[in-house]
């Protein structure tokens, strides 16, 4: 087999494959009348999936040493490894945030995800830092946490389908900023992202249909930890110039479910406002990187042999 | 009494979140075990300055297991301490700058200084410290010392010859040039190597040439 298809089935295909299944039983008929065990599933698939490929990329190790020191590790300690430490306390954060609402009423079910926002983004904002935080930097972190948080749990129907898009976008910035291992861990999110959605949706068919997944709470709570954090790494470690709006509008990406709900509020079946949702953060998506690539392109004079197709930036050049 | 809609859930997610504190909180202060505080400072005192200009650092690695391909870092600074009547071995204090890397492509050299290889936004310089040196030959030595790579400090032993002492409008110069070998992988550069499987080599030769200016004696 190809080397690099190899490379990419391992860590991309097989960790998102492995958090579709785990996230399909969630949604499997029998347990999905269960609202917070689905909302559990698909949290935790998506962290989960982050989490496989951080492995599969890197070690488990890199997530070990972020804690405790591991007897015969002399790999360097690296702060953007935080991140799969991250993905590993999403993944608990799912189950907990989920079986918290599951257990409270509609009203405190939305105040608990506010809850879960404001601590979240709090967390994200002391512990995660990266090279050459300051406190205002470190609040300004916590405050896109919070803020992706909340988009998309205002991105409602939209932001099962949104989850793929957004993180695909993450990722294709990411290989552009240099940084090939953050881009198959997007990729890897993106993929699982997809087929979460599509078992959501395709395990809801039958009669009567399924209760569509409310992609509020623990989805909600993890998916803008998620985005924003990996946000703010590729911000921090880009090395082609792309510019912190961009990174900060990745992270907010979810926004365009959200206006496009709002702008078609004609549409009240479930599957069409799921439909603009998507499309609105598609088209968002698609504007970023358009700009992205217009600016690279606008730079120009570029030195000969510089390996701009794919196969050279993944190979290192 | 009216309870409040908001205690409940708010504090069940502020508990958990605080059971989770010690493990991060914690997190921070680690080091690896590998990574020492420091080498420790050269025996001699250094009278040699190394010139920026006429000092880089070359290293060459094998692509896709086919052909070798050669970079540089532009910068480095340091200095030498070494008897010009060749009576000790030279003793190198050298530091080179990782956002300097130079590889005749933009695109490479974003890739290099990113977190998959130097990830010079963590670990932007690269030092490497004399610890001893045994004579090899006529102005050559083997030099042993720490060589300080993405923060992590291994042993190594590097081939150095004197190769020349010449005379500029500043002053007397002196010109070493160093080679040596490591593997990246011991020091947590390894993307490329398994995954994806050979795309770029383990092994890395160095060149290190270095100019200095002599510090004028005291009168």
């Amino acid at each position: 087999m190809n080397e690099i298809v190899a490379y990419i089935l391992e860590v991309v295909f097989v960790p998102a494959l492995v958090a579709t299944v785990f996230a399909g039983v969630c949604l499997l008929r029998p347990l999905r009348r269960r609202a917070w065990l689905a909302e559990a599933g698909v949290a935790s698939g998506i962290a989960l999936a982050f989490l496989l490929s951080f492995i599969a990329e890197l070690d488990w190790r890199a997530v070990g040493r972020q804690i405790i020191a591991i007897e015969g590790d002399d790999a360097p300690f690296e702060r953007w490894h935080r991140l799969g430490l991250v993905a590993l306390l999403l993944v608990g954060v799912a189950w907990v945030a989920s079986l918290q609402r599951g257990r409270a009423s509609v009203a405190r079910g939305k105040l608990a995800t506010l809850g879960w926002a404001v601590v979240v983004s709090l967390l994200a904002g002391v512990f995660v830092r990266f090279p050459g935080s300051t406190v205002l930097i470190q609040c300004l972190q916590g405050l896109l946490v919070f803020a992706s948080i909340m988009l998309w749990a205002l991105a409602n129907q939209g932001a099962l389908w949104s989850a793929w898009v957004v993180f695909g976008v993450l990722g294709a910035l990411c290989a552009l900023g240099g940084f090939a291992s953050l881009a198959v861990m997007c990729g890897a999110v993106s993929v699982a992202g997809f087929g979460i959605a599509a078992a959501a949706a395709v395990l809801g068919r039958g009669a009567p249909p399924a209760e569509p997944v409310q992609p509020r709470g623990a989805i909600a709570v993890v998916f803008g930890t998620l985005a924003a954090l990996i946000a703010r790494c590729g911000m921090v470690y880009d090395t082609a110039g792309i510019s912190a709006a961009v990174w900060t509008a990745a992270a907010l990406l979810p926004a365009g479910a959200v206006l496009f709900s709002g702008r078609f509020r004609s549409a009240v079946r479930p599957a069409a406002k799921t439909f603009w949702g998507w499309i609105g953060v598609a088209l968002l998506g698609a504007a970023l990187l358009g700009f992205v690539a217009a600016s690279e392109a606008m730079k120009g004079g570029k030195s000969p042999g510089s390996g701009d197709d794919d196969y050279d930036a993944m190979y290192g050049g | 009494m009216k309870k409040s809609v908001m205690n409940k859930p708010i504090a069940v997610a502020l508990v958990s979140s605080v059971s989770l504190l010690p493990l991060v909180a914690a997190a921070p202060v680690l080091q690896p075990a590998g990574q020492s505080a420091g080498a420790a400072s050269s025996v001699a005192t250094p009278n040699i300055t190394l010139d920026p200009v006429h000092s880089m650092a070359v290293f060459r690695i094998q692509h896709l297991g086919a052909g070798f391909f050669w970079g540089r870092f532009n910068e480095l600074a340091g200095t030498v301490a070494w008897p010009l009547d060749g009576s000790a071995a030279p003793v190198f204090d050298v530091t080179v700058q990782v956002n300097k890397v130079d590889t005749g492509s933009e695109k490479l050299d974003g890739n290099l200084q990113g977190p998959n290889f130097f990830n010079q936004a963590e670990f932007p310089t690269i030092t490497f410290k004399s610890k001893g040196a045994t004579k090899a030959g006529d102005n050559r030595w083997t030099v042993t010392g720490d060589l300080t790579l993405r923060g992590v400090t291994k042993s190594i032993e590097a081939d150095c010859t004197m190769v020349g002492i010449g005379k500029g409008p500043t002053g007397q110069k002196v010109g070493f040039e160093c080679l040596f070998e490591i593997n990246r992988a011991d020091f947590g550069m390894k993307w490329g190597i398994d995954a994806p499987k050979g795309a770029l080599g383990n092994s890395v030769k160095m060149v290190i040439a270095l100019e200095g200016d002599v510090a004028k004696a005291k009168e």
